[in-house]
């Protein structure tokens, strides 16, 4: 038995069927309004996935979770725990192998207004953290994982989703957020144990809102800095950027001159940091053009 | 909603596309997508003037798609020049075989193509200097369910696909244009002496040869997955070429056999896309069809079409199977059929139960 | 001489000289000391001017430029 539901979550639609109820009722609460039951939706659908129970009698004493789309099947089975993170890691997958009319940069996009910051970073570096803490002090979220630039411009694309946390975010979270809904632990992911935040109200309101990209700033936690500022010249700014993108080889030309536009226009930064505070400060003068360089 | 046979139809007559809704351009999408002939269709709607048909919201998809196929067409002239060089020095032909041969040639059947593998054809007895030479320089083999491993280098003689460890290019080398297995072997030598052509430095066949291998390789493999895509590459090689085409083709079975599937491939192309035969060619397809059985023929005509659950005649998988079945049978004798079936059955079955991600070699422990 | 497909981009900040291979994705960063580039305004590509025979013999080994 399955049930299906779309996310209308700008600018994708996703149709997604599941053979798993949870799914479907974290979903519900992660994204509100823009959850729609399949028949009710009247828009555009832009892609279909299934979170689907495993196939034959291991489904019976020993379930998993399969994602599937439109036929392809990117991922490994994983325990059922896991099966709403990995629709919301399915949904990655989906965007970075298919669309290519957006540059897409592997990072999390915080705006002021209609000015962004990029804040491109691996897995391990805080980023989700800082990117929680951040949209509920000030910040909207354009996205925690992927920011959708127009090729050809400095322009980035709201695509507003759950933050996904990991580990011991997930109890500094609870406690600076206690009313803001947090997904189910999915226990033992290759990640560790994660959550998935539902994403600010303020964020998800203006999500049909682009904003320009005026920052490039790469984060690093750090427990033992308060915050040290290493400004970048473009050269190595350019080369991180294009380090933690997806699809610009696909591009071409116009792919590398994005990226070499965004680096040129951007003020662009290191920063190592403990104080998520000072860290929105520095941001705040970032999007101002306050930033003495 | 459409039929299989609908979406047929606006590969040839696209014009039908001015009276879609929303809805019918979703459809077509999904569909179109699973059948890997996005970009292909969008080429098709801008050689007749349809593309500003496209409303925005389909627009994109069918742009994303083209986006691909035009990087991937890119990469295969590439990497066919490159390979042409550094192979050609231990092999007297390297001849590049089905999409990458169109895309090199810029022929009609590149429109839009996009690419799983890169196919190339080498002499058999230069098959361990060629892979040895790939590993050398970052080629390395594909991760497969042991089984079929086996079955590539055991049975069919052939390397498994290989895979370039930065650029992602799959290689799939062979030494004969259908697998030895089945007994009816080409002269490789013989057919390429006579069947290639040379563009920049790349050898591919011939136009009529292409058409030749591209009908043996849809109607004699047991993967049926990418049918349509391939009804489409006939259809594109042949639908604009004199009469002289078809005679040339069938000239070709003449000498090296296959008249069977050549003739199939012109009966399935003239009722899926109305291709006119002349006249000669239209006798013998009706002769040789009596020797077939109407079972086989619908079995075929329904395989040949796409496949996707949204289709009013949709969700294929039995018959899917069926026409696996039929590929194993061309290709190989009996006993080793026989096995081959077997063990794929009893996966299937043990997948059937345990899951279908049982054989692959990161899984077994967690049985 | 630039190879077909090969961006070549001087930073603004004189942080180095990309050259950037579209068609296979190779980059590489070069000291603006080893290799200047002019952008005239009638051309949309800059020209090199110079180029370091030292880092020329890796450009042309990387597949960026020709050996012309």
């Amino acid at each position: 038995m399955t049930s299906s539901f779309v996310l209308d979550c700008a600018p994708f639609a996703f149709n997604v069927e599941t053979s798993f109820s949870y799914v479907r009722d974290v979903a519900k609460c992660i994204y509100g309004n823009r959850f729609v039951e399949s028949t009710e939706f009247e828009g555009y659908v832009d892609y279909n996935v299934s979170v689907l129970n495993t196939t034959g009698l291991r489904r019976m004493f020993k379930p998993q979770a399969r994602f599937l789309s439109e036929g392809q099947e990117p991922f490994k089975p994983l325990d059922k725990s896991q099966g709403y993170a990995l629709l919301e890691w399915g949904l990655n997958w989906v965007v970075a192998t298919h669309e290519f009319s957006y540059v897409i940069v592997h990072s999390a996009v915080l705006a002021k207004g209609d000015k962004a910051v990029i804040l491109p970073a691996p897995s391990g570096s805080g980023k989700s953290t800082l990117t929680a803490y951040l949209s509920h002090h000030g910040w909207r979220l354009l996205s925690d994982e992927m920011a959708l630039i127009s090729p050809a411009t400095c322009r980035v694309t709201p695509f507003v989703r759950p933050v996904c946390l990991k580990n011991n975010a997930i109890e500094l979270v609870k406690a600076w957020f206690p009313d803001v809904y947090l997904s189910p632990v999915a226990p033992k992911t290759h990640k560790g144990d994660i959550v998935h935040m539902q994403p600010s109200v303020y964020s998800v309101s203006a999500s049909q809102e682009p904003a320009e990209v005026v920052g490039v700033v790469f984060p690093k936690y750090d427990p033992s800095c308060f915050l040290d500022i290493y400004q970048l010249d473009k050269a190595a700014c350019f080369k991180g950027l294009t380090h933690n993108a997806f699809n610009h080889n696909l591009m071409g030309e116009v792919g590398v001159r994005t990226m070499l536009d965004i680096v040129e226009k951007s003020a662009c930064f290191e920063i190592h940091y403990n104080d998520m505070n000072e860290v929105s400060a520095f941001l705040d003068e970032v999007v101002r053009g306050k930033v003495d360089v | 909603m459409f039929s299989a046979n609908d979406i047929a139809t606006l590969i040839v007559s696209p014009e039908h596309v001015e009276t879609f809704s929303l809805t019918d351009w979703n459809e077509l999408v999904f569909i179109l997508r699973k059948e890997k002939m996005l970009a292909r269709f969008y080429d098709i709607l801008e050689r007749a003037q349809l593309a500003t048909c496209v409303p925005p919201e389909a627009l994109r998809h069918f742009i994303n798609a083209r986006i691909v196929s035009r990087k991937q067409n890119e990469l295969a002239k590439k990497e066919a020049a490159e390979l042409s060089r550094a192979l050609g020095n231990m092999a007297d032909f390297v001849v590049f075989l089905k999409g990458v041969a169109y895309s090199v040639t810029d022929n009609a059947a590149s429109l839009g193509r996009v690419y799983s593998d890169i196919d190339l054809l080498v002499p058999k007895e230069t098959l361990v200097n060629v892979e040895q030479y790939l590993a050398v320089v970052g080629w390395k083999r594909k991760a497969l369910e042991d089984y079929d491993e086996m079955y590539y280098r055991k049975w069919a003689h052939e390397i498994p696909p290989m895979q370039h460890g930065s650029r992602g290019t799959v290689l799939d080398i062979h030494h004969n244009l259908v697998p030895i297995i089945s007994g009816r072997g080409i002269d490789t030598r013989a057919f390429v002496d006579e069947y290639s052509a040379t563009h920049d430095g790349v050898s591919v066949l011939t136009e009529s040869a292409m058409f030749f291998h591209s009908a043996i390789h849809l109607l004699f493999n047991e993967d049926m997955s990418s049918a349509f895509r391939d009804m489409t590459d006939l259809y594109l090689l042949s639908y604009s070429q004199p009469q002289e085409f078809y005679l040339d083709v069938l000239e070709i079975t003449e000498k090296h056999g296959f008249k069977k599937e050549c003739i199939l491939a012109f009966h399935l192309l003239s009722i899926h896309f109305n291709i006119k035969l002349p006249l000669s060619v239209e006798t013998s397809v009706n002769e040789e069809l009596k020797n077939i059985s109407i079972c086989e023929l619908k079995l075929l005509k329904r395989l040949t079409l796409p496949k996707h659950p949204l289709l009013a005649d949709g969700e294929l998988l039995f018959n899917q199977w069926l026409g696996e079945i039929r590929g194993h049978w061309m290709k190989m004798p009996l006993f080793v059929l026989t096995y081959h079936i077997t063990i794929k059955s009893c996966r299937t079955i043990i997948q059937s139960i345990f899951g279908k991600h049982v054989f692959l070699k990161s899984d077994r422990d967690r049985l | 001489m630039v190879k077909k497909g090969v961006i070549v981009y001087s930073f603004g900040d004189a942080s180095g000289v990309l050259f950037y291979n579209t068609y296979t994705d190779e980059s590489i960063i070069v000291d603006v000391s080893e290799c200047v580039v002019t952008h005239d305004t009638s051309s949309d590509y800059p020209t090199i001017k110079s180029v370091s025979e030292s880092i020329k013999s890796v450009l042309i080994s990387k597949g960026f430029l020709t050996s012309d």
